[in-house]
């Protein structure tokens, strides 16, 4: 007996141990990521170490100043671009391009679409940043990253990029977007030419105002589109009609977001108004829903909601796609004007099954009476890239000159190609496999004899399956030279453009940008407005508006301003005024 | 008695140990056994509590848990005087007290139903089934209830048709969303939260139930005495654990399912904490509320344990 | 056994099948829907409300052949198929283990039990984890989805009330015998638990099929080892973007994107729906197995 006890007691011993085990070897294996993906890419980049031997004989045309002889590693965190081609930004072609030109290596790291905000958080709790990081999803304060000495000043770094401050010369507006109010900048973004477009703004279907008048379609305007508010007017009781003709229980002559307003003031704009934040006139700084204007806008909508002009059930929609609302409606021949993508327009939304044949053509937002086309908010409201990814140079980095070198020809002519449209057949370097395994082997782009740009006919911007992002370098920050390929844009395309984007050009007004303020402004703001409740109210009391909840009556309104009151309004937009005189003084 | 039973019960009155040095030399097998387990919840649970120290400061990342400012209390006084506090502190106790009661009943009556199917051919069937909503994502089964409840969705339909209540989007007024999110939850969940008593149940001993049967007891009796008491422990132990999680309503689901036009009902406490961190990363406070839900949830547990000890005798601890 | 049946049991019968069924049905549509959805015609699909009977429209294996012919899916299966197993084999015999020791009464029974459950209740946050994974180096390591995450209070709290379930006679035999806790545990008391065990084992492997936030964080770098669920997500749009490009926004709002999806939500959730019933007959079919009377 006492043997077997023994043994049994030595065999509870021994799996006791068997299950400390594993903590102990996780313990041990200091897995370290950057050391596997190192170790792969020093051995792809041993061949072009050979080639690149000696970078200055290549041509003068590398940046003065900094040894390029030595081969260094940058790291890269930005947002996450997966795509079907390749499996990391590493293997893009224009950052092959750029590490072969500069004898460089670049390293990226892409969290997982959607988790942004905890990477960003963990990369700076832990302390293991990357060189350079882009900045879009930080949603903290800037200023202090550099106070914390997290983050460098570009500025100190100017006399390596003369690029750079050619463009910034030539745009003062873009100067003050880099400047903060001390004269340090800690962000290089996308500088973007002829920068007027969008991929979704309001559409409508046309084919139902020609049907119900008989091909007769008379806006009180007297144009051809719609322009203002009596033309909507005009046109919403046309598709209510429509549908209820075809017997649609479920139907919506104008279908807008759960929030009661379009995000980029369509509609909200018609009577002056930026819908649920800050905005500015190149003077002052206005908030939306304190304004006669969007008193004027909810009005109106509740008008139209009454008359069952909107859909009904926009308020539970928060779960639908901003530019492609309930589809069912959409394409079950039930909605006349909603927020749309490029991709809708014209007669793609058909069914072939029926007889009914869309037309759906760009809208502009329209003009209140009482309101002009220079009342309206600018669609994009800075030159900088559309996308907004900002990047910011960390302590981390050992070369920041060099690093800042490689950027800076990316804003040079020569370089906002790459970022624009890619590679030439003559650039695609050696290492790159993307360009060949999808047939792009003539490159992305070339000039034809008569020194036309041409697009490769693979690519989706010249009709093709390709995604042309995914082989340009719009990752990067640098200068994204549009004007060659507006040049290709289709007539379709351009008449959507100037719908959705027209007014860039025309009026002052915009979106707040991004400002800097001070400790004691912040303070101030912070004890003012503490629930953030500025920022979430409107998007309440909109849809209570437009439902009717909320009366409308002067009373109704008067007790709304006064809770904005008592919100802090007056604290905060004096807070931000004095940021944004600041602003307008860079 | 004989010789080997007197020391077995001489044996077992040694296991509860009267002193430590008979306790360990009569488990020290058990205490070695357990000893992973225990270096795995010092190291992966309790070492970073650390960060709860975050509750107490303006914590920012890059300045890490020793360079953040101290706040102290800051955190939980904003969070106790926001303006919506009573609301988000009834909407949470009504949502999760609704979800836990209606849930838990919902999920034994299920079982108890279950176990009376003899034909193992719908059984079988039954509960996979049931079992399957879990499986899809909250995203789909969100866009779902938010179709049906619309003003001409099937179950608004319905309830127009049976109960002639006026016709309009159900997730529009706030009086419906208890509902909706309970039943929502049921779909989803029942299956699940079902499991734990249907496998409590294949514990019972088929000869204890036999001889009751023969004893004349009758099918209410016998899912009474017999049933339910099998699975009492179990039941006592999810509703323990089920309490100490009162506060936490799980944001994803309502984030989902809810809008502006309801938050008088729909918005909780974790709803709250996820708008307010829309314009900046405001980590001590959500700190601070997860630390108020752990010491309520801690204080509920205790207690309910306790009262459980007392009532049913059966107690995690 | 043999039921008598009486007029109030079929009446009982009636109700009790009638709501079974009734349930059935309403916990099988969404599960219908997707499926009938991922063969469906992607034009007429998206006309087309409610939720779906049948295939709407001319069948289509479109979307699961570009779902198939992903490389990545495959990747995802092999790498999820290791983390199941893996995972659920570790976290079950450890949760089975800390139920076994907390069951038995010792001396440090309780103040052990009041330790996990104090752990369950509360959590540092993610920063904190991170940071003692990361020291632990768990960072671009596949063992962060496998160990972190093992230890269960709540299935250590399940496998405690089983074990203090089985009437004590058992272990009194054994211990007659001079059986040592670990045989007890083994030969003795598993058999008479089995049920519970499946049920842990049932929760662990739908939870690591689920599962890819871990991943996420983790491995985010490691494209190769990253588990289906994270796979999935990714091919799944976001709805809340802000400032996406005109491709994307032509991609998001295409009709073949929406197909995808359904086929997608199918690829990755139906070999679990799958395993279920076979689980299954561990749960109900507990019966003890000889032992002892009385």
């Amino acid at each position: 007996m006492k043997p077997i006890k023994k043994l049994k007691k030595v065999l509870a011993l021994m799996l006791s141990l068997m299950m400390l085990l594993p903590l102990l070897t996780a313990c041990g294996s200091e897995a370290d990521p950057s050391a596997a993906s190192q170790g792969d890419s020093q051995i792809a980049e041993s061949s072009n170490v050979g080639d690149a031997a000696d970078p200055t004989s290549e041509g003068s045309d590398l940046p003065a100043g900094i040894d390029w002889t030595v081969h260094e590693t940058f790291t890269w965190w930005t947002n996450s671009r997966a795509n079907n081609y390749y499996a990391s930004y590493n293997d893009n072609p224009v950052v092959k391009y750029l590490e072969e030109k500069f004898n460089v290596t670049f390293e990226f790291t892409e969290p997982v679409a959607g988790t942004e905000v905890d990477s960003l958080a963990l990369m700076f709790g832990t302390g293991q940043y990357t060189d350079i990081v882009a900045m879009n999803q930080f949603q903290s304060n800037r200023e202090e990253l550099h106070e914390d000495g997290v983050i460098i000043d570009i500025a100190e770094y100017l006399d390596y990029m003369p690029n750079l401050r050619m463009r910034m010369d030539a745009d003062p507006a873009y100067n003050s977007h880099l400047y903060n109010d001390a004269g340090q900048f800690w962000h290089v973004d996308g500088y973007t030419e002829e920068n007027r477009k969008s991929s979704y703004g309001l559409v409508y279907r046309r084919d139902i105002l020609e049907t119900m008048t008989g091909g007769n379609v008379q806006f009180p305007s007297g144009s051809d589109e719609p322009e203002t508010i009596e033309d909507w007017d005009y046109m919403l009781p046309l598709f209510k009609e429509y549908f209820e003709n075809l017997g649609l229980v479920e139907y919506a002559p104008l279908i807008i977001p759960y929030l009661g307003f379009f995000s980029f003031a369509e509609l909200t704009d018609s009577y002056g108004v930026f819908p649920y934040n800050y905005y500015v006139d190149g003077k002052t700084v206005y908030y939306g829903p304190a304004q006669d204007g969007w008193r004027e806008y909810v009005t109106k909508m509740n008008e139209w909601y009454k008359a069952g002009y909107i859909y009904q059930d926009f308020a539970t929609r928060t779960q639908d796609f901003m530019f492609q609302p309930n589809p069912s409606l959409l394409y079950g021949n039930g909605a006349g004007i909603w927020m749309g993508v490029l991709s809708h327009l014209g007669d793609a939304m058909s069914d072939p099954e029926s007889d009914v044949v869309y037309d759906v053509r760009p809208l502009k937002s329209p003009v209140a009476e009482g309101y002009t086309v220079t009342d309206q908010l600018r669609r994009n409201a800075s030159r900088s890239d559309g996308s907004g990814t900002a990047y910011a140079i960390t302590t981390k980095c050992e070369n920041p000159a060099k690093l800042l070198s490689i950027i800076d020809y990316l804003y040079s002519d020569e370089g906002g190609m790459l970022t624009a449209y890619g590679l030439t057949k003559e650039q695609i370097p050696d290492s790159d496999t993307v360009y060949a395994a999808n047939g792009l082997e003539e490159g992305a782009y070339w000039f034809d004899d008569n020194g036309n740009f041409v697009y490769n006919p693979l690519l989706d911007v010249a009709g093709g399956k390709l995604d042309s992002s995914c082989f340009n370098g719009s990752a990067f920050p640098g200068y994204v030279r549009n004007s060659f390929g507006n040049l290709m844009l289709s007539d379709e395309v351009r008449n959507a453009y100037d719908k959705w984007c027209g007014v860039d050009e025309l009026t002052d007004k915009m979106q707040i940008p991004p400002l800097s303020s001070t400790d004691e402004e912040e303070a101030e703001m912070e004890a003012a407005n503490p629930d953030n409740a500025l920022y979430n109210y409107p998007m309440e009391m909109t849809t209570k508006f437009i439902i009717g909840t909320e009366p409308l009556d002067d009373e109704s309104w008067n007790k709304h301003l006064e809770q904005l009151e008592a919100m802090g309004l007056s604290t905060v937009l004096k807070n931000l005024q004095a940021a944004y005189d600041r602003f307008l003084a860079r | 008695m004989s010789k080997s039973a007197a020391q077995a019960v001489k044996q077992k009155r040694k296991r509860s140990g009267t002193t430590w040095k008979h306790d360990i030399r009569l488990n020290w097998s058990i205490y070695l056994i357990y000893l992973p387990i225990f270096v795995y919840v010092i190291i992966f649970n309790y070492l970073p509590m650390f960060g709860i120290v975050m509750a107490f400061q303006e914590f920012k990342p890059t300045r890490g848990f020793l360079g953040s400012k101290w706040v102290g209390f800051e955190n939980f006084i904003k969070f106790f005087s926001a303006s919506e506090f009573p609301l988000i502190m009834r909407n949470t106790l009504v949502i999760s007290i609704l979800g836990l009661s209606v849930g838990m009943i919902a999920a034994i009556l299920f079982t108890l139903l279950l176990n009376e199917i003899k034909f193992s051919w719908f059984k079988k069937p039954v509960q996979t089934i049931t079992y399957m909503p879990n499986f899809i994502s909250a995203v789909v089964i969100a866009g779902m209830v938010i179709d049906f409840t619309s003003s001409n969705g099937i179950v608004t339909n319905f309830l127009v048709k049976v109960f002639g209540i006026p016709r309009e989007n159900l997730l529009m007024n706030a009086s419906y969303f208890w509902a909706i999110n309970l039943l929502s939850g049921l779909w989803q969940g029942l299956g699940a939260s079902s499991i734990v008593y249907v496998s409590a149940l294949g514990n019972i001993s088929q000869e204890l139930v036999e001889a009751a049967a023969l004893d004349g007891a009758n099918r209410l009796q016998r899912a009474w005495h017999i049933t339910l008491t099998a699975i009492r422990p179990t039941i006592a132990t999810m509703l323990i654990m089920n309490i100490g999680s009162l506060l936490y309503v799980g944001s994803e689901k309502i984030l989902l399912l809810y809008n502006p036009t309801i938050y008088s009902t729909a918005d909780v406490i974790s709803t709250h904490v996820v708008r307010m961190g829309l314009e900046k990363m405001q980590y001590g406070y959500s700190a601070a509320v997860g630390l108020f839900n752990s010491v309520v949830g801690t204080i509920l547990l205790v207690g309910s344990n306790y009262l459980s000890r007392k009532l049913t005798e059966t107690s995690i601890f | 056994m043999i039921e008598k049946l009486t007029p109030s049991r079929v009446i009982f019968n009636i109700i009790n099948y009638g709501i079974l069924t009734l349930l059935s049905l309403v916990c099988i549509a969404p599960v219908w829907h997707v499926l009938m959805a991922s063969f469906s015609d992607p034009r007429t699909m998206m006309a087309t409300p409610g939720l779906f009977k049948w295939i709407v429209g001319k069948p289509t294996l479109e979307g699961y052949r570009i779902v198939l012919n992903n490389p990545s899916i495959l990747t995802g299966y092999r790498n999820t198929l290791f983390y199941v197993v893996a995972a659920t084999l570790f976290s079950v015999v450890m949760n089975i283990i800390g139920g076994f020791a907390l069951s038995r009464k010792t001396k440090l029974k309780k103040p052990l039990t009041i330790m996990l459950i104090f752990s369950m209740m509360f959590s540092g946050g993610l920063i904190p984890s991170y940071m003692v994974n990361m020291k632990l180096g768990f960072v671009g390591n596949p063992l962060a989805l496998i160990i972190p995450g093992a230890i269960n209070g709540f299935h250590i709290i399940l496998m405690m009330n089983a074990f203090n379930q089985v009437s004590s006679s058992y272990e009194e035999s054994a211990k007659l015998d001079g059986a040592g806790p670990l045989t007890i545990l083994v030969s003795i008391l598993l058999p008479l638990v089995k049920a519970t065990v499946a049920v842990i084992v049932m929760f662990m492997v739908v939870q690591q099929w689920n599962s890819w936030f871990t991943a996420s964080i983790y491995l985010s770098s490691r494209r190769d080892l990253w588990p289906l669920q994270l796979f999935m997500r990714e091919i799944l749009v976001q709805n809340d973007t802000k400032m996406i490009s005109a491709a994307e926004a032509a991609s998001a709002a295409s009709l073949v994107n929406n197909l995808v999806k359904h086929c997608v939500t199918v690829v990755g959730t139906l070999p679990i729906l799958l395993l279920y019933p076979f689980a299954q007959k561990y749960f109900v079919k507990g019966i003890t197995l000889g032992g002892v009377k009385g």
